[in-house]
């Protein structure tokens, strides 16, 4: 645009309004000042909303998958943990004061929360106040000692709140109260007390009997809130849990545990025969015919003979596991046989996880069957058997760490496994260091108890859940990044997704690279009839819309047999393209018509111009072209979403799209995935900022 | 004609072969079947045969096209000119001479150069009605916020959110341009003239702008009309048909129920539509476009 000044109608009509400000007089810096602010602010604003939803997403593909529901932690953060004694299991650590209140310290949690209220004695409350409703304001929380109560101010008083008559509420004034009276009583005893009624002065309170130690039987009354309380335990505690079935922990009873009180079990051995072990419930050691055998590698420790009958157990969680096994061992040790070379006395074996084979000899060898399975050819029953004492190496793992389990061919045989080589976010309560890489599923789900053993326990007490903090450090898991790239999604991972993509959009560039640029130079330099009109037509398909021939080109392509194929994504760059030519034809007609004539006096054909003298002059140009169809082939879902069906076809976009459906719950990966497939063109963008500035401007301008 | 003016005309045709073959090919001819095979019940594998009215008819009762037509008019009347209009105050406020343009411009371009599909997949967990950044939000001020992408109520809004979001980059930096085009002369006399502020942007900013202006209106309809990444990605259409947007219809129709017929007919409907649109606007607005060179 030229620099002349136009005599555009600038209003006098604008003095009216400039009237009106000036009534509000504003010194001119002042009123600089406060519109740079202003612009300030708003841009402010502006990039706050075009960042924060990277940076969310950035913090999300760099969180462990438990933390994506706890949306309170913004800053990825690692949860420590500690080895749950033999098992596998990783458990949760926290931190909580310590008992008497001087520090803090590392517990794991055990079982459940507790809930507590602050009761007062009935009989001993002391004169009441009635307090009207409307007046009694805001209720609020009184701690005093242990105890927790519902307090109110009236008339600049503080009052304990205890019931309630009709529009007025009953209270006990603060500074009147008898500590001895109050009690804090679990909300479970509680809600089982006995109710009664206790008439003070004119008022019926409700209250419970409840038997209170050293005191007898009071009637209390409820003044307090629930107080929400979790029983911990020191941490090193951890390193003594056993995995116990779930079924095999019975007898709950309720003990005192250190300061507290908390459920403890007694653990019996389950059996195979569980029906007849009725019958036989005297003898709690019911071991099958295959202990007898002498190489039972499945005697649970806890469970040795008779001396541990007496040992309660305590609960710190419950999940469903399953027993597995190491490929490498299936592979070196199972063994192929016909069934009616599996001899066995019908006898079974039941691992410690309760998972049960049948054991028999072959060979002379103890075995177990893993596999039985009918041999299409021959139509014999083949067995798969793996000798007994390898069962050693099987372990039980949280069926919830375990990826779809695919078919492995050993022997002949299809066995489910699994492949730990990108573990899943569960993972991170399993202690990856001790597992084989790929394992095979051994058996059925078991529900598996972590229980420690009363005996070790010295300390146990009860902490506000406000106390109680996860024992958490900051830590980006970039390995996120990774797992989103491997992590197959039918049949393909991201790696083939983004190779695809790239060979993709390579094509469109030296498509386009090779077909604007002649064109727009034949458009810029060389005079034919109908070249005005044909540039006409060019600058006119600009403003067609792609969707409008999308069915017949379908067509075509269907023809020559190229869906599902990466073709369709690219044929057409090689037949040019209206904006670039439009563009290069721009940047042609700006180079001096003389440089091309002394070259042709020189004896330089037209190719020879082209590629020695033209093309170096407009490499900024290429470049733009180069970034531009990068990024549109890049972005481009419409074509890949219509032409591709092949997982191993698919171009990111889609990928992407399968990845929703597949990995919902991974919140993380998704993000980590999303962020992925965002950073070649952000990164273009950074290295190239000019080009794309330039290429939007220019656009632009053109209208 | 010269031997040597029809060489160059010879060689002219041949240097331009690539994208006439290609004009022909992938457009003239794709054009013209397009609208054929909108009167016939084309379904991939069949010859197609031409049904009169069929599809016509097809149309004005089916529901899908009506609420799919409803829905794009939505999303394109929330972005665009809404969107212009913040892009618009961003790019002036850029052009104060503020500290850090460079920086600042950057900022606002970075979302245009994401992919559409991973833009809206990262919308999608921001706009997570448990766990996304802006219920969490919301909740830290004590509000419950709405479902968003899985409320029909609040779809389309979440998805003009997103269409702002990856928009207004690309128009702030063409209106900065357009800014900058503004000879500073003009202001100076506007203010011997006694004009500011606001008379300043009404009398000198908007008429210079306005042919910046309307093509990024323009540009940005037809843009907005072929919106898909979103519905594609995160709502497939829904909850309740509330983000079912035209072409998605159109894929629907063409590539799930293989009514390609039918779905050549729904996109002759939506390239009309743009024409028309893109006529009113030009007609509209050639009273108030400014062009320079008309004076």
């Amino acid at each position: 645009m030229a620099n002349r000044v136009e005599p555009i109608p600038v209003p006098l009509a604008g003095a009216e309004t400039e009237a009106g400000t000036r009534k509000f007089t504003l010194s001119a810096t002042v009123r600089k000042i406060l519109a740079a602010l202003g612009s300030y602010g708003f841009l402010g604003l502006g990039a706050i909303f075009m960042l924060f939803p990277v940076f969310w997403m950035v913090m999300a593909a760099t969180k462990p998958t438990w933390q994506i529901t706890a949306p309170d932690i913004i800053i990825p953060s690692f949860w420590h943990k500690t080895p749950g004694g033999e098992s596998l299991r990783l458990v949760n650590l926290w931190t909580a004061p310590t008992e008497d209140g001087s520090g803090r310290r590392d517990v794991i949690l055990y079982g459940g929360r507790r809930q507590y209220l602050s009761m007062l004695d009935a009989n001993r409350l002391g004169e009441l106040t009635p307090i009207p409703r409307d007046q009694a304001g805001q209720i609020s929380v009184l701690a005093i000692d242990d105890f927790q109560f519902n307090s109110l101010t009236y008339n600049g008083q503080t009052y304990i709140l205890v019931g309630a008559d009709g529009d007025n509420l009953l209270a006990v004034p603060q500074n009147g109260l008898d500590l001895d009276t109050a009690v804090v009583v679990p909300r479970s005893v509680q809600r089982a007390a006995e109710r009664a009624e206790v008439i003070h002065g004119d008022y019926p309170l409700p209250v419970r009997q409840i038997e209170v130690e050293g005191k007898g039987t009071l009637n209390l009354i409820e003044a307090g809130p629930n107080i929400e309380l979790s029983t911990v335990l020191p941490a090193d505690y951890a390193q003594h849990a056993i995995l116990v079935p779930a079924a095999a922990l019975t007898d709950k009873e309720t003990v005192p545990i250190g300061s507290t009180e908390a459920d403890v079990y007694t653990l019996v051995e389950l059996s195979a025969q569980a029906e007849q072990s009725e019958a036989d419930a005297s003898n709690p050691f019911r071991n099958q015919s295959a202990s007898q055998q002498n190489n039972n590698p499945f005697q649970s420790q806890p469970a040795a003979e008779g001396e541990t009958s007496s040992e309660k157990y305590l609960v710190i969680e419950q999940a469903e596991y399953r027993p597995v096994i190491g490929i490498d061992i299936l592979q070196q040790h199972a063994m192929r046989i016909a069934q009616d070379e599996f001899r066995s006395d019908g006898a079974t074996i039941t691992t410690e996880s309760g998972a049960v084979f049948p054991v028999g000899t072959y060979n002379d060898q103890n075995v177990a069957l893993i596999v039985s399975q009918e041999v299409q050819t021959g139509g014999a029953r083949n067995v798969l058997v793996l000798p007994v004492e390898q069962l050693n190496h099987a372990q039980l793992i949280l069926s919830s760490s375990l990826l779809e389990p695919f078919p492995l061919i050993v022997d002949g045989f299809a066995v489910r496994m699994k492949d730990f080589d990108h573990p899943t976010v569960e993972e991170e309560n399993i202690d990856l260091s001790r597992m084989p890489h790929q394992v095979a599923i051994l058996g059925d789900r078991q529900t598996m108890a972590l229980a420690i053993p009363v005996s070790v326990v010295t300390e146990a007490y009860d902490v506000f859940n406000n106390d109680l903090q996860r024992n958490l450090t900051v830590n980006f898991m970039l390995n996120n990044f990774v797992r989103a790239m491997l992590r197959e999604t039918a049949d393909a991972s991201f790696l083939t997704f983004f190779k695809n993509s790239a060979v993709i959009a390579a094509m469109n560039i030296i498509g386009h690279l090779f077909s604007c640029t002649i064109v727009a130079y034949a458009f810029a330099r060389m005079r034919a009839p109908g070249r005005s009109l044909l540039f006409g037509i060019v600058v006119a398909t600009l403003m067609m819309p792609g969707f409008i021939t999308v069915i017949p080109v379908y067509r075509i392509f269907r023809d020559l047999g190229m869906v599902d194929t990466p073709w369709p994504l690219f044929l057409r760059s090689f037949f040019g393209n209206a904006f670039f030519i439009f563009l290069m034809r721009q940047f042609f007609t700006t180079i001096p018509m003389e440089l091309e004539e002394a070259a042709r006096i020189d004896g330089a054909n037209r190719l020879q111009i082209f590629f020695r003298l033209m093309l170096p002059l407009i490499t900024p140009a290429l470049a733009t072209i180069v970034i531009f169809t990068f990024l549109g082939s890049w972005n481009d879902s419409f074509n890949a979403v219509i032409y591709l069906n092949s997982p191993q076809n698919y171009t990111v976009a889609i990928g992407l799209r399968q990845f929703i459906g597949q990995y919902q719950s991974e919140f993380n990966l998704l993000m980590a995935a999303a962020a992925i497939v965002m950073l070649p063109t952000v990164l273009l963008f950074f290295f190239a900022q000019r080009f794309f500035i330039e290429g939007i401007t220019l656009t632009g301008m053109k209208g | 004609m010269s031997p040597m003016r029809r060489n160059e005309a010879i060689s002219f045709y041949i240097w331009i072969l690539p994208w006439l073959l290609g004009f022909l090919i992938w457009q003239l001819w794709p054009l013209i079947e397009s609208l054929y095979l909108g009167f016939t019940n084309y379904r991939i594998l069949n010859v197609p045969q031409f049904t009169g009215l069929a599809n016509v008819e097809r149309l004005v009762n089916d529901r899908d096209f009506w609420q799919s037509l409803r829905v794009t008019a939505g999303y394109v009347i929330g972005v665009i000119p809404i969107g212009n209009a913040i892009a618009l105050g961003a790019a002036m406020a850029l052009a104060r001479k503020l500290v850090g343009v460079n920086f600042w411009r950057t900022i606002y371009f970075l979302p245009s150069v994401v992919s559409g599909v991973a833009a809206a997949v990262m919308w999608w967990y921001i706009f997570n009605p448990d766990t996304g950044l802006i219920n969490s939000a919301l909740a830290g001020l004590g509000i419950k916020g709405p479902g968003w992408l899985t409320d029909p109520y609040w779809a389309l809004p979440s998805v003009i959110i997103i269409g702002w979001w990856s928009g207004i980059g690309g128009q702030v930096v063409i209106y900065l341009a357009g800014l900058k085009g503004i000879p500073a002369s003009l202001y100076e006399a506007a203010e011997i003239d006694g004009a500011a502020g606001f008379a300043r942007f009404r009398y000198i900013t908007l008429p210079m702008l306005s042919p910046t202006i309307f093509f990024n209106l323009i540009t940005g309809m037809i843009g907005a009309f072929q919106v898909f990444d979103a519905a594609y990605a995160i709502t497939d259409g829904g909850p309740n048909k509330a983000t079912q947007f035209y072409i998605f219809n159109v894929y629907q129709e063409a590539f799930i129920h293989q009514n390609m017929g039918y779905a050549s007919l729904l996109a002759w409907v939506l390239f009309i539509i743009i024409m028309l649109m893109t006529v009113v606007v030009i007609n509209a607005s050639r009273s108030r476009v400014y062009y320079e060179s008309e004076v």
